[in-house]
C-alpha cells in the first residue's frame, strides 16, 4: 500500500501512509485510539475506499470496491467487533456471502462443518461448527472469524485488536495459532496497542500517529520504550505517565480516620438478564455482589469486559432493578431507586457508554452540562427553561474543565471523544458529591485526556468523596486505586493491588480457588 | 338458526375447503412480507401491493377474458409497487415506515381513479366468472383430505407451491442465508461479501410477486369484480400475521389459515341466518377474522420467550457509518 489517504469530513484519518507486508511475517500496526489503524485496514479489506493512493497484492495492482474484492485476492479481516450474525450457526456464518460451488442452493453444511473442524485442529483454534454464534464465548467467536478467513483461503489475515477482550489463556492460544499460520506461509497483520504482545509476537512493527506513519521497525531493533514514545509522540512514554501517576497517588495522603465512614454498601446483589446498553457486553448476570466504598478512597472494579460490570453499573444507578440484594448510600436503602433519586443523593455518574448514557448529541453542550437539573432553578422550572442561566453555567464549566468547543451552544455531537468525556465529568463533578461512579472513564481517550480524567478523580478523592472506578484497564486500576475488586462471571473478589494477582483473578483463577493462589 | 349446518361434522369439510381458499390472498402477502422483513425491510406498502395486484389482475382478466393474463398483470403491478418501495427505502435509504404508508395511500387513490376512469360509476359493476374448482385425480378422491386440499381452483395450488418455494428459498439457498444475515447484521453480511442493497431489493421484489399474486387470487379466483379498497385491509392483517408467525413463513401461513377459516366460518353463520336471528349486525361478523387475528397476535407476542424480530428491521444500511472509530 503506498500513499494511502482517507478523509472523513475534513479530517484525514489516514494521511499518505505506506505499508508493506512480507510473506510469512507477523506485522504489528501500533497506534493510539484514533491513529488510523482500523481505517487503514478497512481500506485494505475493501470495506471502505481510499481517497487516494495505490495498493498492490502479490505484485499485481489492486483496487477493492467491496470486501468481496479483497476476499477474492486472499485478504481476510477479523474485526474488533466481530462481524458475525449471532442467530446463524458458525458454519452458516462461514459460508455467508461465499461464491463458488452450487450457485443457488446452500452448500452441504455437514461437509462445511467437517472442513471447519479440520482447519480448527490444524491451528489449534477449534470451534463447534454447528453451534449458534450467540452460544459462543468471545474467544470462540474470534476463532470462528479467523476460521472463516482461512476457509476462504486468505493468505493475508488482518486481526483488529484481537486480544482486547480475551483472557490470558485465550491470548496465548491465539498467538500460538497465529505463529503456526505464519510458519505455513500466511502473512498476518495485528492491530494492537499492547506493547508486550507486539514484542512477543511480531516480526516488524509499523507505528501510526494521528493518521500519519511514524516508523516501520524490525522487532529486534527496537524496544517497548521506543515504541511507546513513537506512539504517543512526545518524550513521555505511557509507562512513565503511569509511574508518575502512581507516585502522585501517595502525595494525596490518607484522609483522617474520622472520615472513614461507609458511603456505599452493596449486599448480595443478584440480577439476571442482558445489559440495556449494546456496549454492555451481553448476558452476564450478577450473582451475589458484595462491596463497600468509604469516603475519601478510590475503589476499583477490575476485570475483563462482559463479566457483569455493565449490569452492576446499571443496577447501582437505578437504570435496572436487581432481583434481590441491597444497595445502601450512607446507610439508606436505595435498592432499585430511580436514577433521579440516586443522583439527588450526591452521586456523580460517569457512564461507560458516554454517548448513550452520557450525552444527548442533539442538544447543545450547555444544555448537556446542566441536563440533570435542567428543570430546577436557576436553570428552569418544569414548564420553562432559562437559557441565559444555562448558557452562563455552560460557559463556566467549559472554561473550568477546558472543554474544546467553539461555543456553549454547539451541539454535543460535535465533541471529540476526549472533550465529550470532559463534558460528562464537568456535569458529574460540578456539584458537591458523596459518591462518584466512574465506569471505563478513559476508554478510547488519548494520553492527555486520560491524565485529565485521572486528576479529576484524584481531586474528588482528596475532597473526601468515595470514588468507585469500574475499569478494564489494569494500568488505570494500578495507578488510581486504594483498594481493588475483580469482577469475574458476575461476582466480585477483593484482590490485593498486585498486577499478577489481579491478572489471575481476571482469568477466574482466584475466584475459583479462593485464597489458595500464591 | 341451524347450528348443525354451520358446525356439524358434515359442515367441517366445506368450511376447511373455503377457509384455505379465503386464506390465500392474505397468506401469500404475509409470507412474502416475512421474507422481506427477514431481510430487514419493514414493507408497510403491502396493502398497496395487494390492491394494485387486485386491480391489475381485474383489468388483465376482464379485457383478455383469460384468467392467467389477469394473474400476470396482477403480479406485474404488485412488483412495480414493490420496486417503488425498494427505490425509496433501499436505494435512497429514506424512512421505511413513511414510504410504506405513502405508497398505500397512493395505491388506494390511483386504483380507484383508474377504475372509475375506465368503467365510470355504476350500480352494476362489470364482473367475470371466477375460476372453477379443479379436482386433482386420485388425490382429490382421498376421503376428507382430498375434499379439503385437492378440490380447489388452480390458483390455490399455485399459491401453496409459492408458499413452499419461499420457505425453500429462505432456508435452503445462498440467497436465503444472505437474507437472514442482512436483516440481523447488515454490516457483518457486508464484510462477508454480501451486497446488502441488492439482497434487500430482491427481497422486496419477492414481496411484490407474492403480494401481487395475492391480489390476483382475490380477484380472479374469488370475487370476479373490482371496487374501491377491495382488499379491505388484508395487507395490514398480513403484516400482523408476520409478527404472529415470528417471522417464519410456515407459521405465518398457519396464521393466515386461521384468518381464512374464521372468515369462512363467519360467512357461513351469516348465510345460515345467524345475524338475523340474534340481531347481531353483520358488520360484527365481518370483523370477526380481524378480531381473532389481533387477539392471536397479541397472545403469541406475549407468550413468545425469545425475540424473533430481525435485529435490523426497519433500519436502512449506511455503509460507512460506524467504521469511523478506531
Amino acid at each position: 500500500m503506498s500513499r494511502i489517504t482517507k478523509r472523513f469530513g475534513g479530517l484525514a484519518a489516514v494521511d499518505e501512509v505506506d505499508f508493506d507486508l512480507r510473506k510469512g511475517e507477523i506485522h504489528a500496526l501500533l497506534g493510539e485510539n484514533g491513529a488510523g489503524k482500523t481505517t487503514l485496514m478497512n481500506v485494505l479489506s475493501g470495506l471502505i475506499q481510499p481517497g487516494s493512493g495505490t495498493m498492490e497484492v502479490e505484485g499485481r495492482p489492486a483496487r477493492f470496491r467491496s470486501p468481496q474484492d479483497a476476499i477474492d485476492r486472499g485478504i481476510g479481516m477479523v474485526h474488533q467487533h466481530f462481524k458475525l450474525v449471532s442467530r446463524l450457526t458458525v458454519a452458516e456464518n462461514i459460508i455467508l456471502g461465499q461464491t463458488g460451488g452450487r450457485r443457488l442452493r446452500l452448500p452441504d453444511l455437514h461437509e462445511v462443518g467437517r472442513r471447519v473442524e479440520a482447519l480448527g485442529e490444524r491451528y489449534g483454534l477449534e470451534v463447534p461448527p454447528g453451534a449458534f454464534v450467540w452460544q459462543l464465548s468471545v474467544g470462540e467467536q474470534q476463532r470462528a472469524e479467523i476460521l472463516r478467513a482461512l476457509y476462504r483461503k486468505a493468505r493475508v489475515l488482518i486481526l483488529d485488536e484481537p486480544t482486547a477482550t480475551l483472557t490470558a489463556g485465550e491470548v496465548d492460544r491465539l498467538l500460538e495459532g497465529i505463529r503456526v499460520m505464519a510458519r505455513q506461509g500466511a502473512s498476518i497483520i495485528i492491530i494492537s496497542h499492547n506493547l508486550d504482545e507486539i514484542m512477543s509476537a511480531a516480526d516488524r512493527v509499523t507505528v501510526l500517529r494521528r493518521g500519519k506513519q511514524v516508523a516501520t521497525l524490525d522487532r529486534d531493533e527496537t524496544d517497548q520504550a521506543e515504541l511507546a514514545r513513537l506512539m504517543v509522540g512526545r518524550d513521555v512514554s505511557l509507562v512513565e505517565v503511569l509511574t508518575s501517576a502512581g507516585e502522585r497517588r501517595e502525595e494525596g495522603g490518607e484522609p483522617g480516620d474520622a472520615d472513614r465512614r461507609v458511603v456505599l454498601e452493596v449486599e448480595d446483589l443478584v440480577m439476571s438478564g442482558e445489559s440495556v446498553s449494546p456496549a454492555g457486553g451481553g448476558a452476564r448476570e450478577l450473582r451475589g455482589v458484595n462491596l463497600t466504598v468509604h469516603a475519601g478512597e478510590i475503589v476499583s472494579i477490575a476485570g475483563v469486559e462482559g463479566n457483569g460490570q455493565a449490569q452492576f453499573e446499571e443496577a447501582l444507578m437505578g437504570l435496572r432493578t436487581p432481583d434481590s440484594g441491597a444497595v445502601r448510600f450512607s446507610g439508606d436503602d436505595m435498592t432499585g431507586a430511580r436514577p433521579r433519586r440516586v443522583l439527588e443523593r450526591g452521586v456523580g455518574y460517569i457512564p461507560s457508554d458516554r454517548y448513550r448514557h452520557g450525552l444527548v448529541r442533539e442538544l447543545s453542550v450547555a444544555e448537556n452540562l446542566v441536563l440533570d437539573r435542567i428543570d430546577r432553578p436557576p436553570f428552569g422550572s418544569p414548564l420553562r427553561l432559562r437559557s441565559k442561566a444555562i448558557t452562563a453555567r455552560g460557559a463556566e464549566l467549559i472554561d473550568r474543565f477546558s472543554i474544546a468547543v467553539r461555543s456553549a451552544a454547539e451541539r454535543a455531537g460535535t465533541l471529540s471523544g476526549g472533550n465529550a468525556q470532559r463534558a460528562v465529568l464537568a456535569r458529574a463533578m460540578s456539584e458537591e458529591l458523596r459518591l462518584c461512579l466512574a465506569a471505563q472513564p478513559t476508554r478510547g481517550l488519548d494520553v492527555g485526556a486520560i491524565e485529565f480524567v485521572w486528576q479529576q478523580l484524584r481531586e474528588q478523592r482528596r475532597k473526601g468523596v468515595a470514588v468507585l472506578l469500574i475499569s478494564t484497564d489494569l494500568d488505570e486500576v494500578m495507578a488510581l486505586s486504594d483498594r481493588c475488586y475483580v469482577m469475574y462471571r458476575g461476582r466480585l473478589t477483593e484482590t490485593p493491588l498486585d498486577r499478577d494477582r489481579i491478572g489471575l483473578a481476571m482469568g477466574g483463577v482466584a475466584a475459583e480457588s479462593g485464597a489458595g493462589v500464591r | 338458526m341451524d347450528w348443525a349446518a354451520v358446525l356439524g361434522a358434515g359442515a367441517l369439510i366445506p368450511l376447511l375447503n373455503a377457509g384455505i381458499r379465503l386464506a390465500m390472498p392474505t397468506g401469500l402477502a404475509a409470507v412474502g412480507e416475512a421474507l422481506c422483513q427477514r431481510a430487514g425491510v419493514l414493507n408497510l406498502s403491502l396493502e398497496g401491493i395487494l390492491l394494485s395486484g387486485a386491480l391489475g389482475s381485474f383489468l388483465g382478466a376482464y379485457y383478455s377474458g383469460q384468467a392467467w393474463i389477469g394473474v400476470i398483470a396482477g403480479v406485474g403491478l404488485g412488483v412495480a409497487v414493490a420496486a417503488l418501495m425498494a427505490l425509496l427505502s433501499v436505494t435512497f435509504k429514506t424512512e421505511q415506515v413513511i414510504n410504506g404508508i405513502v405508497i398505500v395511500l397512493l395505491a388506494g387513490g390511483a386504483t380507484s381513479l383508474a377504475y372509475e376512469k375506465l368503467f365510470g360509476v355504476t350500480t352494476t359493476p362489470p364482473r367475470f366468472d371466477t375460476l372453477p374448482s379443479l379436482k386433482i385425480p386420485l388425490l382429490g378422491s382421498i376421503p376428507g383430505v382430498g375434499a379439503v386440499l385437492f378440490d380447489q381452483n388452480a390458483l390455490v395450488y399455485i399459491s401453496i407451491l409459492a408458499v413452499g418455494a419461499v420457505w425453500w428459498v429462505l432456508y435452503r439457498t445462498r440467497f436465503g442465508l444472505s437474507v437472514r444475515a442482512v436483516g440481523e447484521r447488515p454490516d457483518a453480511a457486508d464484510a462477508a461479501g454480501v451486497n446488502v442493497d441488492r439482497i434487500r431489493w430482491c427481497a422486496l421484489l419477492v414481496s411484490g410477486v407474492m403480494g401481487g399474486l395475492g391480489g390476483a387470487v382475490l380477484i380472479v379466483a374469488q370475487l370476479g369484480l373490482f371496487r374501491d379498497n377491495i382488499t379491505a385491509g388484508r395487507g395490514w392483517v398480513a403484516i400482523a400475521l408476520v409478527i404472529f408467525g415470528r417471522w417464519s413463513p410456515l407459521r405465518v401461513m398457519g396464521g393466515a389459515l386461521l384468518f381464512g377459516i374464521t372468515d369462512a366460518l363467519q360467512l357461513r353463520i351469516q348465510a345460515a341466518g345467524g345475524g338475523v336471528e340474534t340481531g347481531v349486525p353483520f358488520e360484527l361478523f365481518q370483523a370477526l377474522p380481524y378480531i381473532v387475528t389481533i387477539a392471536v397476535v397479541v397472545a403469541a407476542t406475549a407468550w413468545a420467550r425469545d425475540d424473533a424480530q430481525p435485529k435490523s428491521l426497519g433500519f436502512p444500511y449506511e455503509k460507512e457509518a460506524g467504521t469511523r472509530e478506531d
